[in-house]
Parts: C-alpha cells; structure tokens; sequence
C-alpha cells in the first residue's frame, strides 16, 4: 500500500475517532453550519437505506398491524373477542412453521397489540416504574410500508458511561423536541403512540416518535424542530386538539 | 445464527441481532446516529480517493447485516457497528482494487515497480490537497502530518512542541477544518 494512501485511511481513522466522541448537540451544529440545516446528513442517511429496509417487508408484522389498526377502533366486546381470534391465529400459524424468529415477531405484535388495548391515548399518564434497557433492535416491530410513520427507539444510555476514549454512546441532542407520552415498557409506548397518531392523525400522522429510555420508563418525543418556537407550536395546536404534552430541550431529560 | 430464542426472544448482550431486528434498529436510529455514519462513510470514501463511494458503504454495510453477512452485536450502537464494517469494506475493495491492478499490470506485461498508476498519483494529490488547507498554519501541518502518520494523542502533542493547553486548541481548530474539508468531496 502506497504511503499516500495509508496517510489518507489514517486521517480518516483519526476523524471517525472524533466523531465518535463529539457531542450530539455539537455534531448537529457542525452539520447545520456545514450543509444549512442540522438533519441534512440525517436525511440523507435516510435516503440510502431506504430502499433496502423497503425491501423485504416482513407480511407478518404488516398482517399484525393491519389487524391491530383495525381492531384499535373497536372498543366493542364482540370487536376484541374478533381481535383475540384472529391475533392467535396468527399466532397458531407462525407456531406451526417452527420458526422462533416468526414466533418471536408474532408474540411481539401480539403484545403491542394488546398492550395498546389497555393502554390507548391514556397510557400517556401511565406510571413509570424502571425496565432493563431494550436491546438496539428492540423486541418491537420495524416499520412497514403503508402504515403510519412508525415510531424509533433511541439506544438507551448506559447505567455506567464507558470509558472516553471507547465510547461511541450518543449523547443526548441539545435540540428541542415535544414529548408526548411516557410509559412503563417499550412496547406501551409504541403502541400507545400508534393510537395517539390516529386519534390526532393531523398533528402526528405523519411523525415519527423517538422513544426513548429513561431511568423509570420509556417516552416517545417527536422532533427534532428546528427551534423552540416551532416545538412549542407544534405542542399549542397538539393541545387545542385535545392532546396533551410538552417542550424539552434535551432529548433525553 | 443465535435469534435469541431461548432468551425469550430478546438476545443477549453479545449475541448477534436476527435480520428484522437489524431492520428495526437501522430503522431507529437518532439523527445525531444517522450523521455520525454518514460523516464517517464520506471519510473513508475519501481516504479511498472515490467520494461518491459513501453511498455503496452506508448500504453494504447495512445489507451485510441484514443478510447476516456480518454480525450486529447486541449492545453494539449502530455508529460503532457501522464504523468498523465500513473500515472492513474498504480494506477489502482497496485489496481487490490492488489485486486487479497488478493483474491488469500482468497483462499488459509492464514492471511491477509502476508504482505512480494514475490512483497512485490520484492519492498523492488527495493528500497534497488536505495538506494544502493548512499552508497558512505551519504548527497545524506539521499536526496534520502527524495524524496522518498514524499518531494520537501525547505523541501528536509531543510532534507539534506545543504545551497541552495550546495543543488542545490547535486540534480543535484543526479538527473542525478537517471534519469540514475531508467530510466533502475532495475534487
């Protein structure tokens, strides 16, 4: 290899360091004062995987939600005892092809289902009580085509922050967002928040939630805007829906 | 592949993620996650000398995790996971590059010494270009120089002669420079 060149992947190395370690707050701003606005690299991202995550849409998960969408509505006994059918027998059939990873999604589908019959728009004031972290792919289902905006679950921060020179944890944005609910388990919130895009499908339609883990429970938060102003916009017409939420400043308060 | 089955369903820390949990990870990321990989892909993209190859990084590194080609770790964040399959991808590519050079090499029957290709002077202009950023800083350079030497911290301090407050100001401003001028295409 060329002296030339291996100076470059050095340079690179040292810069992906860097990077690794850089604050969020102050990556963003880099990247607003670089490209004029904080999510262009973001988006971009989004861009080119897009595609692929499209690529293979799990029917399963789709079939799931479409029931679970459908059903929400319908609070009727005779509309859940319809719902507890058709969710097992899906289950049944996930069961019987042997394999654990559909009856893991199924299971998952099954319970953020559930759970978002429980809970609905009021799980928004459920208590919190403290969960072990959820791992980075989350026990919940990935977003479909033609369903809404799904929501995202941010990587928890560690109990325990590792040591500078290693760390690759992303530190929470300085950026504003709106939370809007907050409840004891991932899979509440999720689903909960499913229920709040429908009932308030002008306001959260088509926004994606960030749900993120805090010591007592998780809380899905809609942004990043662009200013404070914006969120708390965003908040006063989520309100004078009937909603119910509130500006933070940091992501992960 | 271990699909966490017998952790009902959620692997352990440590073991490897299935595809739709890489799926919905990818899927989950945060902003600041999402900018982090794209800003480490441009990097290596250019330590390539092919900026435009960032896009090919992003995507085969994700279709390699889907495909469970290469294994996403549980507890491994996405920026981490990313940034050490990108530097994989391309020591591969750059060994492939190498390897279909010299047999282009081979058959035109030239000297194995032809060292200074057309990509072997392209990187050598890449480098004189980044340099070039710092013709007006000679303490920055010579930081520069340094780092791309393979040197860290107290021995990059140690190169420069600066004391440690002075240095970690000229690695600020050498590194918002950098991040900018080596995050973009270099032509």
């Amino acid at each position: 290899m060329s002296t030339d060149r291996q100076a470059l992947l050095n340079l690179a190395d040292a810069l992906s360091e860097d990077i690794a370690q850089m604050p969020a707050d102050e990556l963003m701003r880099e990247v607003a004062e670089d490209h004029g606005y904080a999510n262009a690299l973001a988006d971009d991202f989004d861009r080119i995987v897009k595609p692929l995550l499209a690529q293979r849409p799990s029917w399963f998960g789709m079939l799931a939600q479409w029931i679970s969408a459908q059903l929400a509505a319908l609070l009727s006994p005779r509309g859940f005892a319809f719902a507890s059918i058709a969710a097992l027998c899906v289950l049944a059939a996930g069961a019987l092809t042997g394999s654990p990873q559909i009856r893991e999604r199924l299971t998952t589908e099954l319970a953020a289902w559930t759970s978002g019959q429980k809970g609905g728009a009021g799980a928004a004031s459920h208590e919190v009580h403290y969960e072990a972290p959820a791992s980075p792919g989350g026990a919940a289902a990935p977003a479909s085509p033609g369903v809404p905006a799904a929501p995202t679950v941010a990587a928890a921060p560690p109990a325990t922050p590792p040591a500078a020179a290693t760390s690759n944890v992303v530190a929470p944005a300085a950026v504003p967002y709106v939370q809007v609910l907050s409840t004891k388990s991932e899979s509440d919130a999720l689903s909960s928040y499913r229920v709040m895009q429908k009932k308030y499908s002008k306001n959260l339609g088509g926004r994606e939630a960030v749900i993120r883990q805090s010591p007592r429970g998780y809380r899905a938060q809609v942004g990043p805007f662009a200013n404070s102003d914006d969120a708390k916009g965003f908040c006063e017409s989520l309100k004078t829906a009937g909603g119910d939420c509130f500006v933070i400043t940091d992501a992960v308060p | 592949m271990n699909d966490g089955s017998a952790n009902g369903g959620v692997p352990a820390k440590g073991e490897r993620l299935s595809a739709d949990q890489v799926r919905y990870a990818i899927a989950s990321m945060t902003a600041a996650e999402k900018t982090r990989v794209e800003k480490v892909a441009r990097y290596f993209a250019n330590s390539m000398s092919e900026y435009g190859w960032y896009k090919d990084l992003i995507n085969e590194t994700a279709l390699r995790a889907l495909e469970g080609r290469r294994a996403w770790l549980h507890g491994q964040t996405p920026a981490e996971f990313y940034a050490k399959t990108m530097r994989s991808i391309v020591f591969e590519w750059r060994e492939k590059r190498k390897a279909d050079g010299e047999a282009r090499r081979e058959a035109a029957l030239t000297a194995p010494e032809a060292d200074s290709t057309e990509e072997e002077i392209r990187f050598a202009e890449r480098k004189k270009k980044v340099l070039a950023e710092f013709d007006d800083d000679p303490v920055a350079r010579q930081i520069v120089v340094g780092m791309m030497d393979g040197r860290r911290g107290e021995a990059l301090r140690l190169l420069s002669g600066l004391d440690p407050v002075g240095f970690a100001s000229a690695q600020k401003r050498i590194k918002r420079r950098l991040h900018k001028f080596f995050g973009s295409e270099l032509e």
